[in-house]
């Protein structure tokens, strides 16, 4: 009888360490899963997040133009989508939070966070990573739903913060592509990775994305050549090991030329970067501008 | 290397013009336009007001939180918000004291985060004043050397859970994947 006795309050004991663990399961932060599932979503090769909308969402992504000038795109749920599968024709699309600022109340929950994005080329395996800052309202309307999202780009004139972007968490994806760092090893008693070089020393100069025809009208839209002649005042932009360009020596530009200097700079797609050694390093260019 | 341009087209493509709006040179100074905006009795001053302070497809939510459990929401456009507000602000004046204001930003876009006490008065009868307190966020986009609100939702205080809570953020840092 103490026995079955026994046996039963283990028994009870054991379920109630059961049924314990199982509620404890249970605890779920539904935002946080809709978040989780948004990036997994879009993440993946075919995955619809139209369903993780409100019908009346918005989206957001600001633009610049040639002179920097901020320009808003909206798309709906549907249009993004759309935005999504085009260019995963083209591209493995990944991307995931990495530091995530929330603040919520009832069936109210806002998300400021960074963005870590990775682009593959799926025709030569190019990879491109971009850091993005972006801000969701989120809502309980039948259910969690994101209602607006806005997403800003990093400006490589001014990096997303140390608190958006800490290195304990950032370290472990960097910023170059694997295949890069796999040739900065092989390569590294051959180049300075400090060094900023001139272009006559690369085994290949940096090369602007896209078609020729891109990168000639931005220079004409700034007047920039990159010849010498007597109209145009030298300058000099730096190409970083992982494209991003920079302006450096300005100090023979007036202040208005500094301005659209800046802009033409702005403006610029991260290009391929210089390659020497087979590794990807700095290199200087000379411009001019009128 | 010519997709990458599409990348962009994503990412980046600028597409339209956009009207001109007021200079709100802060985002401060645009939820301050909001709430004077939101406080206007006429009609078409604060349909003017909201225009000005607005990006063009700018959204305004709210969201009636009856308990913990439970709520309702108006989720559309300014012109939707301002359609169906005009007969609410027919029957009722509003006063909005703000308590605490705090924000998150970077480069063009910020998000702020207001706790605010509403004074709603009848305008007629025995003029009987309600009070709450409401949580606002905005977001916000800087364009045309101006900040504009792109989105508002504000939800009410309920008894159970003090409105407070609303102003503590949570930092997460999330795994990544190598």
């Amino acid at each position: 009888m103490i026995r079955s006795t026994k046996h039963i309050v283990v028994h009870a004991s054991l379920m109630l360490l059961v049924q314990a663990a199982l509620q404890a399961k249970e605890v779920s932060y539904p935002t946080l899963d809709l978040m989780d599932q948004y990036f997994d979503r879009s993440s993946s090769e075919n995955g619809s997040i139209d369903e993780f909308f409100t019908s009346e969402a918005a989206i957001r992504s600001i633009v610049y133009d040639e002179e920097g000038r901020s320009i808003i795109n909206t798309f709906s749920a549907a249009a993004f989508e759309s935005e999504l599968f085009q260019l995963r024709a083209d591209f493995e699309f990944f991307q995931e939070p990495v530091v995530l600022l929330s603040q919520g109340y009832g069936s109210l929950e806002t998300f400021f966070c960074s963005v870590h994005t990775r682009l593959i080329s799926k025709t030569n395996g190019d990879t491109l990573h971009l850091k993005s800052v972006q801000s969701f309202q989120v809502v309980n309307d039948n259910g969690w739903k994101i209602h607006h999202l806005v997403i800003q780009n990093e400006n490589p004139w001014s990096p997303v913060s140390e608190k958006l972007w800490p290195k304990e968490l950032t370290d472990v994806i960097g910023i170059s592509t694997p295949k890069m760092k796999q040739a900065r090893q092989e390569s590294s008693q051959e180049y300075d990775p400090n060094k900023v070089y001139n272009v006559n020393e690369l085994d290949e100069a940096p090369v602007y994305p896209g078609q020729p025809a891109l990168f000639e009208t931005l220079l004409e839209t700034f007047d920039v050549v990159l010849s010498p002649n007597e109209t145009h005042t030298p300058f000099t932009i730096e190409i970083h090991e992982d494209g991003l360009a920079e302006l450096k020596y300005v100090n023979d530009l007036s202040g208005p030329q500094i301005e659209k200097a800046k802009n033409f700079v702005n403006s610029m797609l991260i290009w391929y970067p210089a390659i020497r050694d087979k590794a990807s390093v700095r290199c200087k260019l000379i411009m001019y501008i009128r | 290397m010519s997709k990458l341009i599409y990348i962009f087209a994503f990412l980046f493509a600028a597409i339209n013009g956009h009207a001109q709006r007021a200079a709100l040179e802060s985002p401060q100074a645009a939820v301050n336009a909001f709430f004077k905006a939101s406080a206007e009795n006429n009609d078409s001053t604060r349909a003017s007001m909201f225009a000005s302070i607005f990006e063009e497809a700018g959204q305004v939510n709210s969201i009636n939180q009856l308990d913990a459990q439970n709520s309702s929401s108006k989720l559309g456009s300014v012109y939707t918000f301002l359609d169906q507000a005009a007969g609410f602000y027919k029957d009722y004046s509003l006063a909005f004291d703000e308590v605490e204001r705090s924000i998150n930003y970077y480069e063009d876009i910020a998000a702020v985060h207001s706790l605010v006490y509403q004074t709603v008065t009848e305008k007629t009868g025995l003029k009987t004043t309600y009070e709450q307190f409401l949580w606002y966020h905005f977001d916000l986009i800087y364009q045309n050397d101006g900040w504009l609100i792109s989105s508002v939702t504000w939800i009410n205080a309920i008894d159970s859970q003090p409105i407070d809570d609303a102003l503590i953020q949570d930092t997460i840092w999330h795994t990544l994947k190598k």
